[in-house]
């Protein structure tokens, strides 16, 4: 859809040109020059896709500084600094429910998971009805105002076709497929279950992870010494190498396992000419200053025998300019043979030019041309080299939603051929997981709606309210399909991402939100260091760990032992149970939060607010006596003791 | 002369049922003045639970469907002066009072729609049975704003008014900010009904983007807006507004009719909530409300005659130019702090109050808190917006600022004229037609001009400002002179509205 994006600027007579950068929810970014209609304002036309896309500006032409608004520079490696455009609609109707993997999901090979939405208060009743007019009831997990959410787990045995009905004691409405209603039933209208798709229901699959900045985590004693290394422990500048090693996070696995890890997820490894390595050389070589490729294979050995998995990270959609074929392609320019992997605008390419299409406009990273065959073979076959040779566990895909859905389609699949429970995590800034997840067959994306719209909104900026909060939580859920939501990486800082501890307002609520992360579906990513509040600034958050100083002893690092252990004791509940809002006081900001799996549920109770306050357990268990509190305690046998920003983990049997 | 005609108003909001913004005034005193020549009737939302002054009133229903579904519509009438009132609620209560941003009083940006546009659909179809059911001698319809064109999404609804009542009426859409519009996105086409898709899809087709708004402008007899420098920048593409292409090529010419001031309230010798009244024989009794306000807000009167008052007092968005006040990306105001020691080199006190865009947990509410914290003594924040603080702020201020980036009309400027505040003001829209500048017209002049949008230029045209109401007190007068005796009044804007309808060439009831 065509949308006009008008920055006003009058006074400023310093700008001459404005360039508007546009990242696409889906597609690769571009930059348009914005027209100046000489009345203080600079105005632009551009065709968006439906869903969030986002833009930043450049003034008179000057690439090298963006800016959020024409006052406003971005810093370093800010993300978040970003101008939403967002094309979505508010959906209103009596019931908001799509026969699509966002509304209804296996859990396994026989149970569907079912969310649906009703905007009328008089609705208090929504029923499945199967072939042989059996109802089943739908219940509510959460309402607000005349909004109800709905959550259904239903076993399908042989059944094709299902139904719904809704509506209250006085009347009842076939919700129809084109949305509508009808008072009668109509033979010819029904919904058809999903085929049951070749997913592999895998329990080893999800888990929590941990994140290496492979340059910053750990400088082995066998690394050689180099003179570009900076000091280990100074502060990092943008180009600052300091020669982390492979060896170094073979040191230090068994102290991720000890802290209740299911995976590492290692930033890039292949070789490459810069500290974070996302421009990549050679897709087949481990980087020499991290190790070499039998370091390699030891790492891998070593986390299996730990029974942790590893993860890498692959950038797809752009290479360095030292890739073999662009280097050749510089070279013999219209003689090149892989001319064809890029996309070239004109001859004779050049760097000087920028004339080839890069990624967000750095002429350092040339983009692929995922049409040419031949590039795409060479990119899955180096994927599976990997797999084949060193038996890697998952990729995250850099910038998935950059990329053409028919090329991750194909790379997905092959990657699944090889191994069939190979995790492959899509990077996406925009909240869309349904093309990524449903059409293209990955697992999961990383969830930065999540961050966005919870963590960073709430304990950061600090603009929505508690209940806000709790809507926002919900509305995630909701716009998920529920593998999406399962596999999708959850987290409070990464790479790209400022230090959470660092931009947390209320420094007591650390724990806090990362219990968060447990609680609400997902595979929550730990950050290396998140255990130490590793220190960062702003724009920079690859400090490195200061080993002599790391302690194992702090009430944070058991806490976070403590947190991954119920998370791995209870793994089928965080893994598959539903999510159901059992306590909610806006007043003194308490929110229960359970998750539900076979008759087996983990409570999460959560005081936002700064005071002690107690709450009766069977405001929030029911009826159940045998639970145990898994974390805090009990005034009494009928309350919960709650601490001011802290946490009760009760578990209950039904 | 009263002609058996009946005018039918249709907003979002009106005051003093309920409001939050210069909407709800207009949509209250229009219908009020027109009724000197034609019966008005004025269908609103019930907002349950929020309504003001609401008494004395008797209660209907009907029944309309929607996407298969028989709803209950509830309204509730009354007849206050000679206006007739009914204000509709659906049969599920709290669904138009969950709606546009009302959920979220206290953030005010009250004109964006957070929620979905179905529902200003459901309410303009219930609107056109209201009607059908209630009114006679139909003449026109002036649906204010965006929010209530649904209206126009059933256009064989309005056709059956018209064969069914047998007589032809016109339609217009009055455009009191052009800036919101009701975006329609693909999305919501599944669940819209057949006649609104067909309708929204056209306009989708032809611009590959579409509004409630767009729709209106294009099925409405009529455009019309609040100021005639409004209607020309919007004429002429110069306002920063978005989608002005379905304005452009509706070859439809927007009309602009001047809002008028409510100087029954509004003004400061009939001002309900002034002690002290005066006008402009009187106005030295100002100094009494400075007093009172410099108290209120902690600043030192020992030089208060000498120490201006600045009021800034309107809804803290962008449009109305909060980012000259604050950074707006930059939590620690380094260039705002600048601004504000410069400006109070002036030896002047600076007021800022009105709801904050997106409430008090959002950045513009915090900025001013933070710079309040570290300007005590000559700056005063207060972001809880009421009538009777704003007459007392009005009657206490030397000068009040109006930095809009765009403005429709304007009407704390009118306010402020009446008051004897002089009003400083971007010559944007309704502002410039209405606030003569000193540097153009001394002799005649109301106010002053600030010449870009920038915080350089705001500085400059307050300090030109200051030295005259520091070292020519007699020019001071004469300016307060020529404000306090301009008249925007309802009583002499309505002619503007009568002369449109006049205009209309309506082909009066035909019979078959």
């Amino acid at each position: 859809m065509l949308k006009e994006i008008i920055i006003f600027n009058e006074g400023r007579d310093d700008i001459n040109n404005l360039t508007i950068g546009i990242f696409p929810a889906k597609g690769r970014y571009y930059r348009k020059e914005m027209s100046n209609n000489g009345h203080g304002f600079f105005h632009v036309e551009v065709d968006l896709p439906l869903g969030i896309s986002y833009y930043h500006l450049y003034i008179n032409h000057d690439f090298t500084k963006e800016y959020v608004d024409i006052n406003t520079p971005i810093l370093g490696q800010d993300l978040i600094s970003r101008i939403p455009i967002i094309i979505k609609s508010e959906i209103f109707n009596h019931i908001y429910f799509e026969n699509s993997p966002q509304f209804i999901s296996y859990i396994n090979k026989d149970i569907v998971d079912i969310k649906l939405v009703s905007y009328h208060s008089w609705i208090n009743k929504v029923k499945l009805v199967n072939e042989n007019l059996d109802e089943f009831d739908f219940q509510v997990i959460y309402s607000n105002k005349n909004r109800k959410y709905w959550n259904l787990r239903y076993n399908i045995k042989d059944d094709k076709n299902f139904r719904i009905k809704f509506g209250n004691d006085e009347k009842e409405y076939w919700f129809l497929e084109n949305n509508k209603a009808s008072l009668h039933i109509k033979e010819s209208t029904f919904f058809k279950f999903p085929k049951l798709p070749q997913l592999h229901f895998n329990d080893n699959a999800v888990g929590v992870g941990y994140q290496i900045f492979p340059d910053r985590f750990c400088k082995s004693d066998q690394q050689k010494e180099n003179e570009i290394f900076q000091t280990w422990d100074s502060k990092p500048g943008t180009y600052s190498l300091f020669g982390g090693d492979i060896k170094g996070i073979i040191d230090k696995l068994t102290l991720i396992k000890d802290l209740g890890f299911n995976f590492i997820y290692l930033n890039p490894v292949f070789y490459s000419d810069s500290a974070h390595r996302y421009d990549t050389i050679d897709y087949t070589k481990i980087d020499p200053i991290l190790g070499t490729e039998e370091d390699f294979k030891q790492l891998v050995d070593l986390a299996h025998s730990l029974n942790l998995r590893v993860i890498l990270d692959i950038s797809l959609n752009h290479c360095n300019r030292e890739f073999f074929a662009f280097k050749d392609l510089i070279k013999l320019q219209e003689k090149s043979k892989y001319q064809d992997w890029f996309i070239i605008n004109s001859f004779p390419v050049s760097i000087d030019e920028t004339n080839y299409s890069c990624w967000h406009g750095y002429k350092e990273l040339p983009e692929f041309n995922f049409n040419n065959l031949e590039a795409q073979k060479y990119l899955i076959e180096s994927a599976l080299y990997w797999i084949k040779k060193f038996d890697i566990d998952g990729w995250r895909v850099d910038v998935s939603n950059e990329i053409p859905d028919h090329f991750l389609e194909t790379f997905i699949k092959a990657n699944k051929e090889v191994k069939k429970d190979i995790q492959i995590i899509g990077e996406n800034l925009h909240n869309e997981s349904n093309d990524f997840v449903c059409k293209d067959g990955g697992d999961g994306i990383t969830a930065y709606s999540l961050y966005q719209d919870v963590f960073n909104s709430y304990f950061i900026e600090e603009i929505v309210s508690f209940s806000q909060l709790v809507h926002n939580i919900i509305e995630y859920i909701y716009s998920h399909s529920f593998k999406a939501l399962k596999n999708s990486w959850t987290f409070l800082s990464n790479h790209d991402l400022p230090r959470f501890y660092l931009m947390l307002q209320n420094k007591k609520q650390y724990k806090l939100a990362f219990s968060l992360l447990h609680i609400i579906p997902g595979t929550p990513v730990y950050y290396y260091g998140e255990e130490i509040k590793l220190s960062g600034d702003i724009g920079n958050s690859r400090y490195t760990i200061n080993w002599d100083e790391y302690t194992t002893k702090s009430s944070l690092f058991l806490y976070f032992k403590k947190m991954n252990s119920i998370h791995n004791q209870y793994h089928e509940i965080f893994d598959y149970g539903n999510v159901e809002i059992p306590y909610i006081d806006k007043n003194n900001k308490i929110l229960a939060i359970r998750r539900r799996y076979n008759n087996k549920s983990i409570c999460f109770v959560l005081n936002f607010s700064d005071q002690e306050i107690s709450v009766n357990i069977n405001n929030i268990i029911g009826t159940d006596k045998n639970y145990k509190i898994l974390l805090g305690e009990l005034t009494d046998e009928n309350n919960i003791e709650l601490c001011s920003n802290n946490i009760v983990i009760i578990q209950s049997n039904n | 002369m009263k002609e058996d005609k009946t005018i039918v108003h249709i907003a979002y909001e009106v005051a003093p049922f309920f409001k939050r913004g210069g909407l709800g005034d207009v949509a209250s005193a229009l219908p009020e003045y027109m009724s000197e020549r034609y019966d008005n009737v004025v269908i609103s939302f019930y907002y349950q639970g929020l309504m003001n002054h609401f008494e004395n009133y008797s209660l209907g229903d009907f029944n309309i469907e929607m996407n298969g579904i028989e709803y209950n519509y509830k309204y509730y009438y009354f007849k206050r002066n000679q206006v007739e009132y009914y204000f509709l609620n659906m049969e599920d209560e709290n669904v138009f009072a969950g709606s546009g941003g009302i959920s979220n009083l206290n953030g005010d940006n009250p004109y964006k729609n957070y929620s979905s546009i179905i529902i200003f659909l459901y309410f303009g179809k219930a609107v056109l049975k209201l009607i059908q059911l209630k009114i006679t001698n139909l003449k026109l319809i002036i649906c204010h704003d965006w929010h209530a064109t649904g209206i126009f999404a059933y256009p064989s609804e309005l056709k059956n008014i018209s064969s069914e009542l047998n007589l032809k009426f016109h339609t217009s859409i009055l455009i009191h900010n052009f800036y919101h519009q009701g975006n329609v996105y693909e999305d919501i086409f599944p669940y819209l009904e057949d006649e609104p898709l067909q309708l929204l899809k056209d306009l989708y087709l032809k611009y590959k983007s579409a509004s409630l708004l767009g729709l209106a402008i294009e099925q409405a007899d009529y455009v019309l807006t609040v100021s005639d420098n409004y209607a020309r920048e919007l004429n002429e593409g110069i306002v920063p507004h978005e989608n002005l292409k379905f304005l452009l090529n509706s070859n439809k010419k927007i009309i602009g009719l001047q809002n008028g001031a409510d100087y029954s309230i509004w003004h400061p010798e009939r001002s309900p909530y002034l002690s002290k009244k005066y006008n402009v024989g009187t106005y030295k009794n100002k100094k009494f409300y400075k007093k009172e306000v410099f108290k209120e807000c902690g600043f030192k009167d020992d030089n208060i005659d000498n120490t201006p008052l600045i009021l800034y007092m309107c809804r803290l968005t962008e449009q109305k130019g909060i980012s000259l006040f604050i950074d707006m990306f930059n939590k620690n105001q380094d260039d705002a702090i600048s601004f504000y020691e410069d400006l109070f080199k002036q030896g002047v006190k600076l007021m800022i109050y009105g709801n904050p865009s997106n409430g008090i947990n959002d950045k513009i509410h915090k900025a001013l808190i933070l710079l309040q914290n570290k300007f005590k003594d000559s700056f005063y924040y207060s972001p809880y917006y009421n009538e009777e603080n704003a007459h007392n702020y009005l009657a206490a201020a030397d000068i009040v600022l109006l930095p809009s980036v765009f403005e429709p009309c304007g009407l704390v400027q009118l306010y402020s004229m009446a008051f004897g505040s002089i009003p400083i003001v971007r010559p944007v829209g309704g502002l410039k037609d209405t606030v003569r500048c000193f540097f153009e017209e001394e002799n005649n002049a109301t106010g002053f001009y600030i010449q870009d949008f920038n915080r350089n230029a705001l500085l400059e045209s307050i300090k030109k400002a200051v030295e005259l109401y520091k070292n020519h007190p007699e020019i001071w007068e004469m300016i307060i002179n020529n404000a306090m005796t301009e008249n925007f009044s309802w009583e002499i804007k309505i002619q503007n509205y009568f002369n449109f309808i006049d205009s209309m060439k309506i082909l009066e009831t035909t019979e078959a």
